[in-house]
């Protein structure tokens, strides 16, 4: 047992010491010292010296390395919202370096994913949705940091579906997005050094998939904050503040009384008069009458749209859309005002 | 007066034997040759970065009007880079290496390292010095050359 147990810590130990140098930093120089001794024959006891120098500097090596924490396909279910692949970015060049982080849609796959976006890791296990969004991050050597990629799955997709997207990390280095490896970029090292393009000419591109395993329900919400706005302080959450309140309502196959139904949170009022109900996918655009059709609060009209005061603990936004005969998109609008 | 002095400085030395050394550092760069095969070339060391192999040559010069004997030249692998393993050469010279910082000196096959209580074969990474005796008396007038290769961290 004692030897099965020691084997992998060997192996491990080797496998560190055989890649595990740091880098040189740029800008260090490397000096060369050779020293010779010799005798005379006409002097034997008289040992002499002598020896000679060479420098050079080591210049900024741009490079980077890219892993995604998933290698099958990420499952995800038609219609899902926030799903996340994360990200790992070293920088294994020598010297500091910006990358610029993009994602881009696969090509021969059956559909794109929506609503990408790059977060950047706040140290936190996991996504949570407060992470800041980043299109650039700074590396030192050696410094690798957790990038979550966030997007959407259509709800019309079916199983099997495979959407492919590419992560690209790419230096931001004038000169090195276009680049190849080996280029030299004459002055663009740290400290005036030339920088040289490693793997994948200063960038790296993680693919990754996403596959539908499973479809989506018959009627797919989805709620998102559009905007929050004080009337004199800007884009700040404080009492007085107007919440903007969308739902898309996304009806996948025939259904019969759909009802969309909303209670408030706490501590905020339902401003009369505010809501709004448009035909299709308007998600993440301002609704107005003039994109959507406004609903009065009442539940007596014709109308889809009617609040109601005193249902729920602070008020209820109700849509009646009845039977729907086909797949179909409803985005829902109102405000409301921070108490 | 000054120049009369300073020639007289010089006059024992040049009435034994006097050698020079040259080092040189170049990059060693692959470069694919005509016939498909890929040949490396050393070439000035501009560029270089980490990961990067470079080649040292010290060249060796009798100036003198004697022979120079027991002619023995070190030299300390620099900071930053590792040793190649097998990579030094020079005409007529035995090579030993040191993994101590240079105190004792042995031949590859013979040297070891310890290393939290484990005694195992030194590895290329371990040297920190070359040596290379050479086993001619270089002559007056005469010059050579020894060389060897390093990897960049």
């Amino acid at each position: 047992m004692q030897t099965i147990k020691r084997t992998p810590l060997l192996l491990a130990g080797m496998l560190a010491s055989a890649s595990g140098w740091a880098a040189t930093s740029v800008g260090t120089q490397i000096e060369n010292t050779a020293t010779a001794t010799y005798y005379a024959p006409s002097d034997a006891t008289s040992q002499l010296t002598v020896s000679s120098s060479t420098a050079f500097v080591v210049q900024e090596k741009i490079d980077v390395a890219v892993t995604s924490s998933t290698t099958n396909a990420l499952e995800v279910q038609a219609g899902s919202t926030a799903q996340v692949i994360e990200y790992t970015i070293k920088n294994t060049g020598n010297g500091d370096e910006t990358f610029d982080l993009t994602v881009s849609n696969g090509t021969g796959d059956a559909f794109d994913v929506t609503n990408v976006k790059i977060y950047l890791d706040d140290g936190v296990p996991g996504f949570q949705g407060t992470e800041t969004e980043v299109t650039q991050i700074n590396l030192t050597p050696e410094q690798a940091t957790k990038i979550f990629v966030v997007v959407d799955i259509p709800v019309a997709q079916s199983i099997d579906d495979i959407a492919n997207i590419e992560f690209n990390v790419t230096s931001a280095t004038p000169g090195a997005a276009a680049g190849n490896q080996g280029d030299i970029l004459a002055g663009q090292g740290d400290g005036g050094t030339d920088a040289v393009l490693a793997n994948n000419a200063g960038g790296a591109i993680k693919a990754s998939s996403y596959k539908v395993t499973a479809t989506a329900g018959l009627v797919v919400i989805t709620k998102s904050i559009l905007s929050t706005e004080h009337p004199t302080l800007g884009s700040v959450k404080v009492p007085g503040s107007v919440v903007t309140y969308q739902i898309l309502v996304q009806v996948t196959a025939a259904v019969n009384n759909l009802r969309i139904v909303d209670d408030l949170p706490l501590n905020l009022t339902y401003d009369a008069g505010s809501l709004l109900l448009a035909n299709s996918n308007l998600a993440g655009t301002p609704l107005t009458t003039t994109n959507a059709s406004g609903n009065t609060d009442s539940a007596a009209d014709a109308d889809a749209g009617r609040y109601d005061a005193n249902a729920g603990s602070n008020g209820r936004v109700t849509f009646v859309l009845g039977n729907q005969a086909a797949a179909g998109d409803y985005t829902i609008q109102f405000t409301a005002t921070i108490d | 007066m000054r120049t009369l002095l300073l020639a007289f400085a010089f006059l024992p030395a040049l009435a034994m034997a006097e050698v020079s050394l040259i080092t040189e550092a170049f990059k060693i760069v692959p470069v694919q040759q005509a016939d498909g095969s890929v040949v490396e070339e050393w070439q000035t060391p501009e560029k270089v970065v980490p990961g990067d192999k470079v080649g040292y040559r010290i060249s060796y010069n009798n100036n003198g009007k004697e022979a120079a004997e027991g002619v023995v030249i070190n030299n300390p692998v620099p900071a930053e880079t590792i040793y190649i393993a097998n990579s030094a050469t020079g005409a007529n010279s035995t090579i030993t290496y040191s993994v101590d910082g240079g105190q004792n000196y042995g031949k590859a096959s013979e040297l070891t390292v310890t290393a939290q209580g484990n005694t195992r074969a030194a590895k290329a990474e371990d040297y920190s010095h070359i040596r290379w005796m050479l086993t001619q008396p270089v002559e007056a007038g005469a010059s050579g050359k020894v060389e060897f290769k390093v990897r960049i961290k």
